[in-house]
């Protein structure tokens, strides 16, 4: 049977943090500091296999691993934007276990040997913004951050950056240019974060649940860790399952759960009535699965394979009583607003689309314009300066390859069931 | 070297080179929209993707550098169907308004959609709609439905100018550029977004709808409104002066205009031009015919004899006619009373080791000595910001500071508020620097004898400094390297006008020079210009000094004529003629060659070289006595002066006004508040100027701008004690 | 003998026969005669339906004439008396109807429909001065004036 790592203890307001230490919190940062060396820990987690929660899946000992030794100062940006539509994973580890993440920022900090860390939070989260700041007061009182940590040598400062909200600026150089006071625009890269990031400086930027798992993986081994899960990518994962489910929300399982177990079983199927359409596994970025997938493991290589991305382990679960056209529009239009303006063929190519789908849905749909969409995707996709334009025609694809009815259904002016997918 | 192959061709590079360069010195043409060679690699534009073998993906040539054994393809079907698709995307937001576009006929987009375009649009939708015709600042006008997003302005904005005057503004589809908060574009550098924009999103006020470019007869000149020289591309409509460019000279402006040269080129085309000579008969100035001008000239100088006679300026003229003032002057005439100068400058010829302009960029400090070159020399001052941006040390020498605390980008200079002793400062710099031979370049005005004495101590103890002489004339450097100083026994300008004043002096004849504005005695030019029994004044305008002119001599201008000119460095700078002079005026050469030729002397080409000139001949400016309290200090600004800049019309909205700038501590204890107006008296004169405060101005200085048409400095004595009183605001009765 | 004869009798015999045929000379200026409606001649330069002028100076007449005829200057619109729609306006046009080889090129370039060749062609003046036509005498004049 899986405990739960990420979320153990999660009932007990975690947010104090005489409960997170009575619960076994902090060993792992006494461990690193007192007994391992800043390499050993890299080496760990190294051997952990963990893998980037944040959707790119990068292993995160190897990244920590990437910057050059060359005496300039580090910084450890952690990801909270979590911007992605139908993710909600961040939040709840912020807002209900907020020193399992600084534990983990702490001993990352102290693996790569950067004194100032940065949690890059969402400014929506205001919330989640208060709750860090009160823990990391709590924390440096107790002497787990600021000068000295635990009496060692390590001393880390940790800074809260609300964000002003825009998806962008979840993609990694543009949230370093919005840590730095810039417009959220995505940089050129090389140089890369871990050579020239937060000013200049080499910075490893890692997703809050990739963090929190590392304090578990210090404590417990990286074994252990690799152990949970398939191989190619283990530990313990939180699944943020929205959508027409009965019961949405945060489930924490391993890594490698298939689809139909998830929906089906934790998040208690479809609602009375209902057949399923479609899935989309890690967010509004990666393409819709159907029910051919259904036996897919939630696993970065597994969901690869079956043509969409694990993403940030986001699944939105779509039901028969939804519009594939207008469900299309609506993404695009999301991705559309939220193009940061920097290059040509996601600025003007998400208005395009969004054009198109919006004129399809109202029923102004031409002959050709599932073959335009088709195209105009395909120069959008690989295109474009940063991922955010393959995020945007993602679920569009599939829905053109899955469900080419629906569009002609709308072509021959047939109606969509719009009263009951809005 | 690297080894790559682009399109089966190999290829030899060196190391870092981008592969679009690569690709362009194979002659393999790879299209670009946000790529500028003097900008940094961007890759927003998605213009240049092509095939890197082993790349997952098209990778963009502009930001992609090579690496040994790469593979590019940019001829296949993918990399064509690319560039059609990114100028579909581009093409399906613009307006399509090519007919009223100023930039029609010369876009890039235009061009590269002839080139590489889809013969029709599949975009059907409904165009996103936004602002036409925005003002941006005093020359700049916005359309931003044009615009196609490269930043290529804002980009120059902060890599070049270092201000964040402009920026992107939105995001996603509605994403435009605008100023920061709204305000005007007015950095003294904002034409150079027009020249970098590819599409017609930024125009030129003055320029706007004047041409389509297929009018246009263009000449590769230089600028000759400072003594930079900037290169630039002068353009004509029917003979009309209607644009100048800048074009990229790498040791000298980098493609880089300041306003004042891009807009200041009305002038020409002013009402307000003299074109035909004047003799004044009765009292009163009237035209007159060439025959009888030049007749009358030829007679007064013939009268006073060579020792009765002074000619100053020159600094206007091109190498070749300074030779030729030279020469009417020293043989034809036989005078020693030669002077180019006409302010405050001892000299624009450096007498230590000269610098270049990219000296700057190498420099280990860089020393400003009682200069300002963002006013003075603009373009120049780009390079002291790289130079501050890249950590090198700037100390600035003089009353005030030009690169203080509160720039947005720029780390502030050193600054010593040397009031009154430059010298002292720079003596003391001079302590701190010795034994660090390092590459120090000294950016000078060119005023006050003790910093030129003490710059000679610089030549002994630091063998590896350089000197740039920001002239006060534009060719002040050619006119010195042609002779025009006094030789020996010879008057300077101070002299000459003490001269004059005191009626020993028979002819002034004034080249092109302004003394009434600019000569800082202001009391003693007038006294001589009215005392002086015949006064002949060679200008394109009726300036402030030929008010009693006997003689008015009109000429061509610098467009009108063709020739060369040394900039600060001594550089060869072309001029090229753009139009024909009104009236066929006859340039300044061809006066000169015919009052040689009446007076009985030769034109022999070539003329004999001129004997060099006594190291910064003296020129005895009178010092007044130390004061107490508030003394007057007094700055040149880009915009200052009569002539060309008043008669410019494009320049009218950034024209100065007259002001005095204080400390807020002085300003304070006076209980003077900015916006105030005051009368400012020293001895018998007041000036009525608006108050500004500055903590970048030494305290216990009054800082007034120098050569205000409406409010000339002169009559104020600089460093004397001057008193300041509020003027009451007049009462309006209802 | 009847060789060189021939030749001149049957030539008369010609000029006899048409002695007798309809006159094709037209008596100019009593009589005129009717041109097909798309005739070129003179230029116009017309007008929106809301009296605006339809030229805003773009040159396009200018850049595709052939023999270098037609000379345009712009200017900008006073937004609020503009004389055209947008931001640009033709301020000078004229057309040198002494180079023109009413080729309609010039109509064909506008891209606004600004510029027409009209069927009128009686444009003879007895000096070169006038037969530069300039804008006030191309353009339509508005309704209310024309009236």
């Amino acid at each position: 049977m899986f405990e739960p790592v990420l979320t153990r203890g999660i009932d007990r307001d975690l947010t104090r943090i005489e409960n997170y230490v009575a619960q076994g919190g902090f060993t792992a940062l006494t461990k690193a500091v007192r007994e391992l060396t800043p390499q050993q820990v890299v080496e760990e987690v190294t051997r952990s296999n963990l893998r980037g929660r944040g959707g790119a899946g990068f292993p995160a000992g190897r990244k920590w691993g990437f910057l050059p030794q060359d005496g300039r100062p580090r910084y450890l940006a952690c990801n909270a934007d979590e911007g992605e539509p139908g993710t909600f994973k961040d939040h709840l580890l912020i807002d209900r276990n907020p020193f399992l993440l600084l534990e983990g920022i702490a001993i990352a900090c102290y693996a790569i040997g950067a004194h100032h860390a940065f949690i890059y939070i969402r400014g929506e989260f205001l919330t989640g913004a208060r709750i860090l700041e009160a823990s990391i007061a709590a924390a440096r009182s107790r002497g787990y951050l600021g000068e000295r940590i635990l009496g060692g040598d390590f001393s880390l400062e940790v800074t809260v950056h609300r964000g002003a909200g825009s998806y962008e600026c979840g993609e990694e150089t543009a949230l370093l240019e919005s840590l730095e006071g810039k417009r959220g625009n995505p940089r050129l890269k090389p140089p890369f974060p871990a050579v020239a990031g937060a000013y200049g400086m080499p910075t490893v930027i890692n997703n809050v649940e990739t963090l929190c798992c590392v304090p578990s993986i210090v404590e417990r081994g990286a074994a252990w860790f690799a152990g949970i899960g398939p191989a190619g990518s283990p530990g313990p994962k939180l699944f943020a399952v929205s959508g027409l489910v009965r019961r949405p929300g945060n489930y924490e399982l391993p890594m490698g759960t298939t689809l139909r177990e998830l929906i089906f079983q934790h998040a208690g199927g479809l609602r009375e009535g209902r057949r399923f359409k479609a899935v989309l596994p890690g967010g509004s970025s990666s393409p819709a699965l159907v029910e051919e997938h259904l036996d897919t493991p939630l696993d970065f290589d597994s969901v690869a394979r079956a043509g969409s991305m694990f993403g940030s382990g986001a699944v939105m679960v779509l039901d028969d009583s939804v519009c594939m056209v207008r469900a299309a529009w609506r993404l695009a239009e999301f991705y559309r607003d939220e193009s940061c303006g920097k290059c040509t063929p996601c600025r003007e190519g998400t208005y395009w689309i969004t054009a198109v789908l919006e004129r399809l849905e109202a029923g102004g749909g031409r002959e050709e314009d599932p073959a335009l969409l088709e195209h105009l995707a395909g120069q959008i996709g690989t295109r474009t300066f940063c991922p955010l334009g393959d995020a945007a025609i993602g679920f569009l694809l599939s829905s053109l390859k899955y469900f080419p009815e629906e569009y002609a259904a709308h072509l021959r002016g047939e109606t969509c069931r719009r009263e009951v997918a809005s | 070297m690297i080894n790559l192959t682009i399109d089966g061709r190999q290829t030899s590079v060196p190391e870092g080179t981008l592969v679009l360069h690569a690709a362009r010195e194979l002659g393999i043409d790879i299209p670009t929209f946000c790529h500028h060679a003097r900008l940094l690699p961007f890759g927003a534009c998605r213009m240049c993707l092509v095939e890197i073998e082993k790349a997952p993906k098209l990778q963009t040539a502009c930001t992609t550098v090579v690496s040994e054994g790469m593979v590019v393809r940019t001829d296949t079907e993918q990399v064509r169907l690319t560039r059609q698709s990114v100028l579909e995307f581009l093409l399906a937001n613009h307006p399509l308004d090519c007919p009223v576009c100023d930039k029609g006929g010369e876009c890039e987009l235009q061009d590269l959609t002839h080139r590489w375009g889809a013969p029709a649009s599949q975009f059907r939708e409904a165009k996103n709609r936004k602002g036409k015709a925005l003002p941006f600042g005093p020359f700049i006008v916005m359309d931003e439905e044009r615009c196609i997003l490269c930043q290529r302005c804002v980009r120059f904005d902060q890599e070049v100018l270092g201000e964040g005057g402009i920026g992107l503004m939105g995001r996603g589809f509605r994403t435009r550029v605008g100023t920061f908060q709204g305000r005007p574009y007015d950095t003294p550098f904002s034409g150079n977004v027009v020249d970098l924009c590819p599409v017609g999103a930024l125009t030129s006020r003055p320029y706007r709808f004047r041409a389509r470019p297929w009018d246009l007869t263009s000449v590769a000149s230089t600028c000759l409104h400072c003594s930079v020289g900037c290169a630039a591309r002068l353009d004509a409509r029917e003979n009309h002066w209607v644009r100048l460019r800048g074009a990229d000279d790498p040791a000298v402006n980098q493609g880089w205009l300041c306003d004042r040269g891009r807009y200041g080129f009305g002038f020409a085309a002013s009402p307000e031009r003299l074109t035909a000579p004047q003799l004044r008969r009765g009292g009163k100035l009237a035209a007159t015919s060439w025959e009888e001008a030049l007749d009358r000239v030829v007679q007064a100088l013939r009268e006073a004899g060579p020792d009765r006679v002074g000619i100053i300026g020159g600094g206007r003229l091109t190498d070749q006619e300074a030779a030729l003032l030279h020469h009417l002057g020293r043989q034809v005439l036989g005078t020693a009373h030669l002077d180019r100068r006409a302010g405050r400058q001892l000299t624009a010829t450096p007498h230590l080791a000269g610098g270049t302009l990219e000296d700057l960029d190498r420099a280990a400090h860089i020393v400003l000595i009682g200069c300002d070159p963002e006013e003075t020399a603009p373009v120049l001052a780009l390079r002291v910001r790289q130079a501050l941006r890249r950590g090198t040390p700037v100390t600035e020498l003089g009353p005030w500071q030009t690169y203080g605390p509160g720039h947005a980008w720029i780390p502030p200079s050193r600054w010593l508020p040397a009031v009154g002793s430059t010298a002292t400062a720079l003596a003391g710099l001079r302590e701190e620097l010795a034994g660090q031979d390092q590459p120090v370049v000294l950016v000078w005005s060119g005023e006050d004898a003790a910093v030129h004495d003490e710059l000679a101590r610089w030549r002994q103890a630091m063998p590896g400094a350089r000197l740039l002489i920001v002239g006060d004339q534009p060719n002040a450097r050619g006119a010195e390297a042609a002779g025009l100083l006094p030789g020996s026994g010879g008057r300077s300008t101070p002299e000459l006008l003490a001269a004059a004043a005191a009626g020993d002096l028979q002819v002034l004849y004034l080249v092109g020079v302004n003394p009434a504005l600019s000569f800082p005695d202001g009391a003693l030019v007038r006294e001589a210009l009215e005392k002086v029994p015949f006064l002949v004044v060679q200008d394109l305008f009726a300036t402030e000094s030929a008010r009693s002119a006997h003689a008015l001599l009109p000429v061509a201008a610098w467009s009108e004529k063709t020739g060369s000119w040394s900039n600060l460095e001594g550089r060869h700078r072309p001029l090229a003629a753009l139009t024909p002079a009104p009236e066929n005026l006859p340039d300044d050469g061809g006066i000169f060659r015919e009052l040689i030729r009446r007076l009985g002397g030769e034109v022999s080409a070539p003329l004999p070289a001129p004997a060099p000139p006594a190291a910064a001949a003296a020129y005895p400016l009178s010092t007044p006595p130390a004061a107490e309290g508030l003394r007057v200090a007094t700055v040149e600004l880009t915009y200052s002066g009569g002539g060309t800049v008043l008669h410019a019309p494009a320049l009218s909205p950034v024209l100065p006004e007259a002001w005095v700038t204080l400390h807020p501590e002085e300003a304070a204890r006076r209980d003077l508040a900015p916006g105030q107006v005051v009368e400012l008296s020293c001895g018998d004169s007041r000036l009525t100027l608006s108050v500004r405060t500055s903590a970048q101005v030494a305290p216990g200085l009054a800082l007034v701008p120098r050569r205000l048409p409406h409010s000339p400095d002169n009559l104020l004595t600089e460093g004397a004690a001057v008193a300041l009183t509020p003027v009451p605001r007049k009462e309006v009765l209802p | 003998m009847s060789e060189p004869v021939t030749p001149l009798v049957k030539g008369l015999f010609i000029t006899l026969r048409y002695l007798f045929q309809k006159k094709v000379t037209v008596q100019y200026p009593e009589q005129k005669r009717t041109y097909p409606e798309r005739f070129r001649g003179r230029h116009q330069l017309t007008r929106h339906a809301d009296g605006s002028e339809r030229c805003v100076g773009c040159e396009l007449c200018a850049q595709a004439c052939p023999s270098g005829a037609i000379r345009v200057v712009a200017a900008e619109n006073d937004p609020d008396h503009p004389h055209s729609p947008g931001e640009r306006y033709g301020a000078t046009y004229e057309v040198n109807m002494i180079r023109c080889i009413f080729c309609g090129f010039c109509q064909e370039a506008c891209p606004t429909g600004a510029v027409v060749l009209t069927p009128f062609n009686e444009l003879a003046e007895y000096r070169r001065d006038p037969l530069t036509y300039e804008k006030p005498r191309l353009l339509v004049p508005r309704k209310e004036e024309a009236r």
